[in-house]
């Protein structure tokens, strides 16, 4: 290769990296890019970094129409959720089904020890019929929650339509104590219902649900996680899982990541996936409008020679497209330079995947945390969220990203909710903010 | 006679309802055993209903496994795409015709999950002959069902023409969760199915009613292979028909007894009104003989003051004065019958009485020409009632007047002993057949009733003759003789 060339790839390679590498754009294409948190890397030194793969859903303002939905909606009638829980979720129950339109299918599930299915799926059509359905909605004795579920799906499955946004929306203040309870089976079964396009939502409700079971159960389907503390805001958290559902713009998404050679693909950072040698193969089932979501992978370069540019992986994300009905396939590459000045390497640091990237170790510390503390030992939980916080202070200012700023305080402050009485909350607020930042989850409305 | 009535009146009531009791108790256990059997009959064809859903559920499974298994293109991408995007599959393998894995390769990499697997089904790989039986029988698809650390595994294979193994690992909650769906939903039965796997947790369960956790099941039913651990119980409450079998048989044994008590009341009242009529009739009769009482008192007085003052016997008033006699001894003996009364003993001698008996009557007898002849021993005073005595021998010489006149004779002998008195009455008249010795002494029997016989008679004056004499602690019998009747009189002294 002569000097000549070599530098006229390299000044490609920068300004692609410039731009994100290998930037898609379409009008009615979802905007995929692949970067690498250091596209300057030191040269003659095995050494990580991180990719990220951001997708991001195009508006609905690009659509025809937005994606009919078909939703089953699952209700926790036991006993614990006599009274105002359980007239408050059938109210937020009700405002959520008034915002879809005939096009829509939607069923009702009611669950204790039993389970009910009070509106079978239908299309949107008879709305008196179904809000009358949910207001004969008694509270009655245990929690079947895995039925609950498997009849949700059932419904779902009814009208299965990869056309549609195909989700189950389950509501539980309780502990699962009817069938399957583990948070382990139904994350397999989350894991089988993504297979055909199901999503499962989770709602924890109150201070009673086993939240590691419900954010197992969303992460694994791909749905969202959601923890209500108060059943008054039952109802604006039903409005942002509708606006979510509503917002679908392409569904089976699947981002495979073929590291070059000599790359070795790490880990997978918050999301679960599959690393097979060099490939590594993450599903989302989802994305939503204007919505960004990303992969974040940690990789190892293998040490390379100064001022070498070296190809690091190749992206390849395929979905379906819900406005164009077509199956779509993206890709784009991500490649380095190898320099001996570390302040190079400094100064080219894409700062938008490192504050992606400390997050996620964030997220990871945090869950540490939240393991030393399931195993009693509080003293050291408080010091790992005592140190993340300083980790995430310290990359704030670095990166003069507020968010991480805000993300050091909350872990400040967690580490002084560890006590007996306040921890069983904390948990799950914690559980909470760990899956809806790993999952890149929109804050409530 | 009214206790005897209450006793046949209760048996009326009791024997029909104990024997109904009886056989309604018969009746109502056969019943329930009948019930018990059929309601059992009953639930275990429900609950093989229920196992009849899940076997065709497994069935369409095995479709959807036999579809995904149909692949004749090894390669590992396209494998682990399979498992990756079908709902029913965790992983998939391939084993060659002579028992090599093909897939998950076992040399290039393989997955943290695929390696998973391959672990927890190490005792598959152990035991792959069971895919390639050959002969009688043996099958080229087939389930495989067995237990690791964390529950129930699962697998189908097949074997396709060129002796490949093509196997694929069957997401086990996700069979869970497809046989709720087609399980029944909540219902208000009083009986709870539930659904339980190997370890005896329940998977699923429908029916409004919570068992304790001890309770047993009533019926059970194991579920067929691969899922042969799993059953179907089914609880119910105690079943109360037997309660309700046996409330129905006391009502109607009560609503029974009730209408034969009604009946035996009715039929009660009706012959105590019978009695309460004759009892009416009797006191009217008794009414009017008092009423006669009085005037014929002073007919008789002033014709025996008449027959007195004439100065010498005339037959017309002597007939007045026998006849009155006669009609007095008739009300007597009425008054005597309807209301026994009390004794009035005074102390006297017997003859005197008697004499006097036969003087009064003599008119009479003399009438019909029947010679009175008087033997009297008795001459010691004893305590007797002068009247009743009176009344007992003038009802015999009455019977000998109206009955053996034909005789023309009739005898009074009187003898004493240190305590008894004996009277003995004889006549020589037609006398008393042998079958009729005691009935005579019966109220209103008589020997004949003919009323063209020209006698009459009320038929109680032997009745009276008896009753009085055993009153005075003695009696009257009829002594055996050959020629007419004797009657024999006895009074302790």
């Amino acid at each position: 290769m002569n000097h000549k060339l070599q530098l006229a790839v390299v000044l490609a390679g920068v300004a692609a990296l410039a731009a994100g590498a290998a930037p898609s754009f379409g009008a009615q294409q979802i905007k995929v890019s692949a970067a690498l948190g250091r596209p300057v890397l030191l040269a003659d030194a095995k050494q990580t970094t991180y990719l990220k793969v951001s997708l991001t859903g195009f508006s609905t303002s690009q659509m025809e129409k937005r994606t009919p939905v078909n939703v089953a909606i699952v209700l926790d009638r036991s006993g614990s959720m006599s009274g105002e829980k359980l007239r408050k979720a059938k109210e937020a129950a009700i405002l959520a089904i008034d915002r879809l339109n005939s096009d829509d299918i939607v069923s009702v599930v009611a669950y204790d020890d039993q389970v009910q299915v009070l509106v079978p799926a239908t299309k949107v059509s008879d709305r008196a019929g179904i809000h009358a359905a949910i207001a004969r909605l008694q509270s009655g004795g245990s929690t079947a929650l895995f039925a609950g579920v498997s009849k949700g799906a059932a419904e779902v499955r009814k009208f299965l339509d990869r056309q549609r946004t195909n989700r189950v929306i389950l509501l539980s203040d309780g502990i699962a104590n009817v069938g399957p309870s583990s948070p382990s089976d139904l994350g397999e079964l989350g894991s089988s219902l993504i297979k055909e396009g199901i999503a499962v939502t989770t709602i924890g409700l109150g201070d009673g649900f086993n939240e590691d079971l419900m954010t197992k159960l969303a992460s694994k389907s791909d749905g969202n996680h959601w923890f209500v503390e108060h059943v008054q805001d039952l109802a604006r958290i039903y409005n942002t899982e509708f606006g979510d559902v509503l917002s679908v713009v392409a569904q089976e998404v699947v981002v495979r990541v073929r590291c070059a050679d000599g790359v070795r693909p790490v880990r997978i950072l918050g999301r679960e996936g599959d690393i097979t040698g060099q490939i590594v193969t993450v599903g989302l089932n989802q994305l939503y409008a204007d919505k960004e979501k990303f992969v974040l992978i940690e990789v190892e370069v293998p040490s390379t020679g100064a001022g070498r540019q070296r190809e690091i992986a190749a992206t390849e994300v395929t979905y379906a497209n819900m406005a164009t009905h077509r199956a779509d396939r993206i890709r784009c590459t991500a490649s380095a330079r190898f320099t001996n000045s570390s302040r190079e390497v400094d100064a080219n640091e894409n700062r938008y995947v490192m504050i992606s990237a400390v997050e996620m170790i964030a997220v990871e510390n945090n869950q540490r945390a939240t393991a030393l503390r399931d195993a009693g030992k509080i003293e050291e939980a408080r010091g790992v969220l005592l140190l993340n916080s300083g980790y995430l202070g310290a990359n704030a200012t670095k990166y003069n990203a507020p968010d991480l700023q805000q993300y050091g305080d909350a872990n400040r402050l967690q580490s002084q909710s560890l006590s007996n009485e306040t921890w069983n909350m904390m948990r799950k607020e914690m559980r909470y903010d760990q899956r809806s930042r790993s999952y890149q989850q929109a804050a409530p409305y | 006679m009214k206790p005897k009535l209450i006793i046949v009146y209760l048996l009326i009531v009791t024997v029909p309802l104990a024997l109904l009791g009886g056989l309604g108790l018969r009746m109502a256990r056969d019943e329930q055993t009948m019930m018990r059997q059929r309601l059992h009959e009953l639930r275990a064809e429900q609950l093989r209903d229920s196992g009849g859903t899940i076997q065709r559920a497994m069935a369409e499974h095995e479709r959807a496994l036999q579809r995904a298994l149909e692949f004749t293109d090894f390669e590992t991408s396209r494998l682990r795409e399979l498992a990756r995007s079908h709902p029913l599959l965790r992983h998939v393998f391939v084993l060659d015709p002579k028992g090599r894995r093909l897939h998950p390769p076992p040399a290039g990499p393989v997955t943290p999950s695929e390696q998973e697997f391959l672990e927890r089904a190490g005792q598959v790989w152990k035991e792959q002959q069971m895919f390639y039986r050959t002969g009688e029988g043996a099958s080229n698809h087939g389930w495989h069902a067995w237990f690791s650390d964390n529950g129930f595994n699962l697998i189908y294979w097949r074997c396709d023409g060129t002796g490949h193994i093509l196997g694929a690992e069957v997401d086990r909650v996700r069979l869970m969760a497809d046989i709720v769906a087609v399980l029944p939903e909540r219902s208000t039965v009083k009986g709870r199915t539930a659904l339980t796997e190997a370890t005896g947790s329940i998977l699923y369960q429908w029916g409004d009613y919570p068992p304790s956790p001890s309770e047993s099941p009533l019926t059970s039913f194991t579920l067929p292979a691969p899922l042969n651990t799993w059953r179907l119980n089914y609880y119910a409450p105690e079943t109360r028909f037997g309660r309700r079998i046996i409330w129905t048989l006391v009502t109607g044994l009560i609503a029974v007894g009730l209408a034969l008590t009604g009946l035996a009341v009715y039929f009660y009242r009706e012959s105590t009104r019978e009695l309460r009529d004759a009892a009416q009739r009797v006191s009217f009769v008794n009414q009017v003989s008092h009423e006669l009482k009085t005037p014929l008192t002073n007919i008789r007085m002033y014709a025996e003051l008449l027959e007195d003052s004439l100065p010498e016997p005339n037959r017309h008033v002597r007939v007045i004065v026998a006849e009155s006699q006669r009609l007095s001894r008739l009300i007597a003996n009425i008054l005597r019958f309807a209301r026994p009364h009390k004794l009035h003993k005074t102390t006297g001698a017997v003859d005197g009485v008697i004499r006097s008996v036969i003087e009064d009557f003599n008119p009479a007898l003399a009438a019909k020409g029947i010679e009175v002849h008087f033997t009297g021993n008795a001459s010691a005073p004893i305590s007797f009632d002068a009247d009743a005595l009176e009344q007992i021998i003038g009802n015999l010489l009455g019977n000998i007047e109206k009955y053996a006149a034909d005789g023309k004779h009739a005898e009074i002998t009187t003898e004493q002993s240190a305590n008894t008195t004996l009277i003995t009455v004889t006549d020589r008249g037609p006398g008393i057949p042998a079958d009729q010795r005691e009935n005579i002494f019966k109220p209103f029997h008589r020997l004949s009733n003919k009323l063209t016989d020209g006698v009459t008679g009320t038929g109680i004056g032997l009745t009276i003759a008896r009753d009085l004499a055993r009153q005075h602690g003695g009696d009257l019998t009829l002594l055996p003789s050959t020629t007419g009747a004797a009657f024999q009189l006895r009074l302790p002294s």
